[in-house]
């Protein structure tokens, strides 16, 4: 079932109201920035402002331009979120998305509270104003900087409602989680999702501090303007861990994952063929990782299909029938160069994992390297290529089926 | 008519081990894997396996009866001994286990005796736990091989079976 979340104003504006709404999806920003800029660059002209009330003036236009493509980015990711299939976590980020976009737009309210606050700070303290636009007072004027201010608090407001409503939603997650006796697990594969989210939110908080110009003059507004981008920061950051820590697989399976010496590959080409070998992998507490050889007919057939199936089976020597198995299925993600620079912490974990794992091989590939083909070194997108395990749907065996044969 | 004889190597893996992996794509070309108890008949080259006529695997088999089936002996500490099998082939429903007729011609009571004598903790498995699964109709799935690799270590050995050996 699709259930249909409501829209914050700012999304309404840029889908309804026209010129906004006549330019696809994602040019309406730009848009609403470009006649920003146009609207103040003649008004410069016009009432001669200098240099310095023009930077001032461009400044405040780029930054609402960062937050509003943060904040819409927020939006239709949130607006995506696939539900989780536990009762409890439904519940949750339901609560999540129906506090977010709520129906009575209650992220307006941290807007007016920030613009209330700066407008009547501006009337006490006008020498700011006449900073700002070089003693320039003109009615037209005053109403671009209004514009301008609201456009700002709009923006902080929102960044601020959803890094609150995200803090509430990673603590209850995790309560969740944890209150489940037996099972400490979430089993929600968007997880990563809310981590990416926070660190959104998270450069929001960031983004503020590009008003320094602006603001560090005074230094009540400068210590406002800290005040917001700590605040912002401190809640997404403690949202960010909050998620982080929570498992996102049952206690069994991760325990699977930990002790199972070999992974299963199933792979499939074009033609449907399906191919299936054993890999050594690691499971890092979240991900699955696995290597193949750059030539083998894995690699080849992850490239023409990437959907992959992954299982990890722990056999009981004393019990045939008691075998237990975990089966991955998903995409594979193939690790190129440019991964190996952006992600080289992770890839560094992985591979001392490995080392950790699997020492015995280590040792053998290293003594025996020469006499191995090419493919069978270990040398990372030399010949070896790491691939990652993009879970989509888990599966859990505890015991084999039983198998009635009609045999007396 | 007798099947071709494969190499040794690749039929005792197949003889000894207990498990195979036994991987099937669906409509939308995602693979799913299970591990199964099997049965590799001598005579015939052919593969046997027991499933579920609702498991996830036969749905696949429908869709696509192109099936990949790996059997691995693991070595934990030398990779140079690891070998194993992957077998490539057609999967075909051979019998639809119904619990009121049984009917077996000769291939198929030795093939049943073997599973038996294989797993022989697996009649009694049937006699306390059978109850719950009465309702799923069993099947005996026959795997025909189109070609078999066979790996120890990083020494491969591909065999193609050619359609007439089928026998």
């Amino acid at each position: 079932m699709k259930i249909e979340h409501k829209k914050w104003v700012y999304e309404i504006i840029l889908e309804k109201v026209p010129p906004f709404s006549w330019v696809p999806r994602g040019y309406n920003v730009a848009l609403q920035l470009f006649l920003m800029e146009i609207v103040g660059l003649f008004v410069a002209k016009v009432f001669s402002l200098s240099t310095r009330s023009m930077f001032y003036g461009s400044l405040v236009i780029l930054v609402v331009w960062i937050w509003s493509l943060l904040a819409l980015h927020i939006a239709s990711t949130v607006h995506k979120l696939k539900p989780p299939s536990a009762p409890l976590e439904r519940d949750v980020i339901n609560e999540y998305q129906k506090s977010l976009f709520s129906s009575r737009h209650r992220e307006l309210g941290f807007a007016f509270l920030i613009f209330l606050f700066i407008f009547s700070y501006l009337f006490l303290e006008h020498n700011l104003i006449v900073h700002w636009l070089d003693g320039n007072f003109s009615p037209v004027l005053l109403l671009l900087v209004v514009i301008l201010l609201w456009d700002t608090s709009h923006r902080l407001g929102l960044g601020l409602w959803s890094a609150i409503i995200a803090f509430r939603r990673s603590i209850k997650l995790s309560w969740v989680s944890r209150s489940r006796s037996k099972m400490r697990y979430t089993a929600y594969k968007e997880l990563r999702t809310l981590k990416r989210l926070d660190f959104i939110n998270l450069s929001f908080g960031a983004v503020t501090l590009l008003f320094y110009p602006l603001a560090g003059i005074n230094p009540l507004l400068f210590m406002s303007l800290l005040v917001y981008s700590a605040g912002i920061s401190f809640f997404s950051a403690i949202s960010y861990i909050t998620i982080g820590r929570i498992a996102g697989f049952p206690p069994e399976v991760i325990w699977i994952l930990n002790e199972g010496s070999f992974g299963y590959v199933g792979t499939s080409d074009k033609e449907m063929i399906p191919h299936l070998t054993p890999v050594i992998f690691v499971f890092d507490g979240h991900r699955t990782f696995f290597v193949i050889s750059k030539i083998s007919k894995k690699l080849r057939n992850i490239r023409e299909n990437e959907k992959i199936a992954f299982v990890v089976d722990i056999r009981d020597p004393r019990n045939l029938y008691s075998n237990r198995a975990v089966l991955f299925t998903g995409k594979a993600k193939v690790y190129g160069l440019w991964d190996a620079v952006l992600k080289i912490f992770r890839l560094l974990k992985v591979r001392s994992l490995f080392h950790k794992k699997y020492p015995e091989y280590v040792h053998k590939y290293k003594t025996e390297e020469e006499r191995l083909p090419l493919a069978w070194r270990t040398t990372l997108f030399v010949s070896r290529m790491l691939v990652e395990v993009e879970v989509e749907k888990m599966v859990y065996w505890r015991e084999a089926r039983p198998i009635r044969l009609p045999l007396r | 008519m007798r099947a071709k004889e494969l190499p040794s190597e690749i039929s005792s893996i197949l003889r000894e081990s207990h498990f195979a992996y036994f991987c099937t794509t669906d409509q939308d070309n995602q693979p799913h894997i299970t591990p199964m108890f099997f049965l590799f008949d001598e005579k015939t080259n052919e593969i046997f396996v027991f499933t579920y006529l609702r498991s996830k695997k036969m749905k696949n088999i429908k869709v696509n009866p192109k099936v990949c089936l790996t059997v691995d002996v693991r070595d934990p500490e030398n990779p140079f001994e690891n070998r194993g099998v992957m077998v490539q082939g057609e999967a075909m429903i051979e019998k639809t286990v119904d619990s009121h007729s049984i009917s077996l011609d000769k291939k198929l009571m030795r093939i049943y005796k073997d599973f038996s004598r294989k797993y022989p903790l697996l009649n009694e498995i049937e006699t306390t736990t059978h109850v719950k699964y009465q309702r799923f109709t069993e099947v005996l799935v026959k795997v025909q091989a189109s070609k078999m690799v066979y790996w120890k270590g990083p020494h491969f050995l591909t065999i193609n079976f050619e359609r007439e050996s089928y026998g």
